[in-house]
């Protein structure tokens, strides 16, 4: 292993807390693995609020420049993923209100990505259609439920203590709130089959 | 996609959302070199200044859901004060420097507009008011004093 190799392996390793202390001296290196660590946490935030991806890009990168401003006065280190999340959804809604109109978000525009795979050999076509059908889905559950799955999606989680209070939710009821989202999820996807099935055979 | 398609174990479909998450809506690559770049933006001599207020958390406290007032925010550090409005993509403020009482002395000279990849000079009259048009994007205002630097924090001017 090189030394470089065994530098971002030490580093990756590391606590957030000490990660976090390290950047605020400068170091590229633990900044990187927050970055990494953390990247998912503000995307979910900025577009389960429902910005169009434009301004979730917009959005994100001033929470970044936010952080690196303030990452040597964090308060609650080990707490960064809620920092994260809470500065994030902050800056979705002052935007949306300085906005005299929203604009709507298309959630199927992601889904021309889909067009623009290379090889159909090298990829489950059906799984990635199932896929697509799920995020579909998804993207049609109340913002309470986006909001909590999404929180919930990232790797490694974030803990439920700070998934409690950036959603309100207390820390015993997350897993049953969780389990009635999923539900509503199975049933919608149940709804749509019945409705495809229907429209073929008619 | 049918229930024998699905997995009826919770953690097993969480799983399966995180990774049509991944395919449907990904981090940008963009997103992500910027956030990697943004710790290089950081001078370490910078001074901070305090959000005093913010017009648009009053609103969001109060649950308002769109206005089309400007933005107002004050920012204070130490002796110098600075009053900021966004209307659009129009920026006008003020920096004084306050005593412990009255209303305080314009600010002489030079402040700088950035944004993440350029430094503009902004002069400020005798009042100490300024107006310039923004870029979209995050951008802050810094105010260089004989000893320190100043910078609010990273604001964003919207699209």
């Amino acid at each position: 292993m090189t030394s470089e190799l065994q530098t971002i392996q030490r580093t990756a390793d590391q606590s957030v807390t000490e990660l976090v202390r390290l950047a605020a001296r400068n170091d590229h290196q633990a900044w990187a693995v927050l970055v990494e660590r953390f990247g998912r946490v503000v995307w979910a935030a900025t577009r389960s609020a429902g910005l169009s991806s434009d301004d979730a890009v917009d959005v994100s990168q001033t929470v970044w420049l936010r952080l690196a401003q303030s990452i040597g006065q964090i308060r609650d280190p080990e707490r960064i993923g809620l920092w994260l999340h809470t500065t994030a959804r902050n800056e979705c809604t002052k935007l949306l209100h300085q906005r005299s109109r929203t604009i709507a978000v298309d959630p199927m525009a992601a889904f021309a990505s889909i067009a623009s795979i290379d090889d159909p050999n090298v990829i489950d076509l059906e799984r990635i259609e199932e896929d697509r059908r799920l995020w579909s889905a998804f993207s049609d559950l109340p913002e309470k439920c986006r909001t909590l799955l999404r929180m919930l999606m990232t790797e490694p989680p974030l803990p439920y203590v700070d998934i409690a209070a950036a959603t309100g939710i207390a820390v015993g009821s997350i897993g049953s709130r969780r389990h009635r989202c999923l539900a509503t999820l199975r049933a919608e996807l149940g709804v749509r089959d019945r409705s495809e099935h229907r429209t073929e055979i008619s | 996609m049918a229930d024998d398609v699905l997995p009826r174990d919770d953690h097993q479909l969480l799983a399966r959302l995180t990774a049509a998450a991944e395919h449907f809506d990904p981090v940008p690559v963009t997103v992500t070199d910027f956030a990697l770049a943004a710790i290089g933006l950081q001078r370490f001599d910078e001074q901070l200044a305090e959000l005093i207020s913010d017009s648009a958390d009053s609103l969001r406290l109060a649950g308002v859901r769109a206005t089309n007032a400007p933005r107002l925010l004050r920012f204070g550090a130490g002796y110098l004060r600075i009053d900021a409005a966004i209307d659009a993509d129009v920026l006008s403020g003020r920096v004084v420097t306050t005593a412990s009482t009255g209303p305080g002395s314009p600010y002489p000279g030079v402040i700088q507009l950035q944004s993440p990849d350029a430094m503009t000079d902004v002069s400020l009259d005798e009042f100490g008011e300024f107006t310039v048009v923004l870029q979209p994007g995050p951008f802050r205002i810094r105010v260089s004093g004989p000893t320190s630097v100043t910078c609010t924090e990273w604001l964003l001017c919207p699209r």
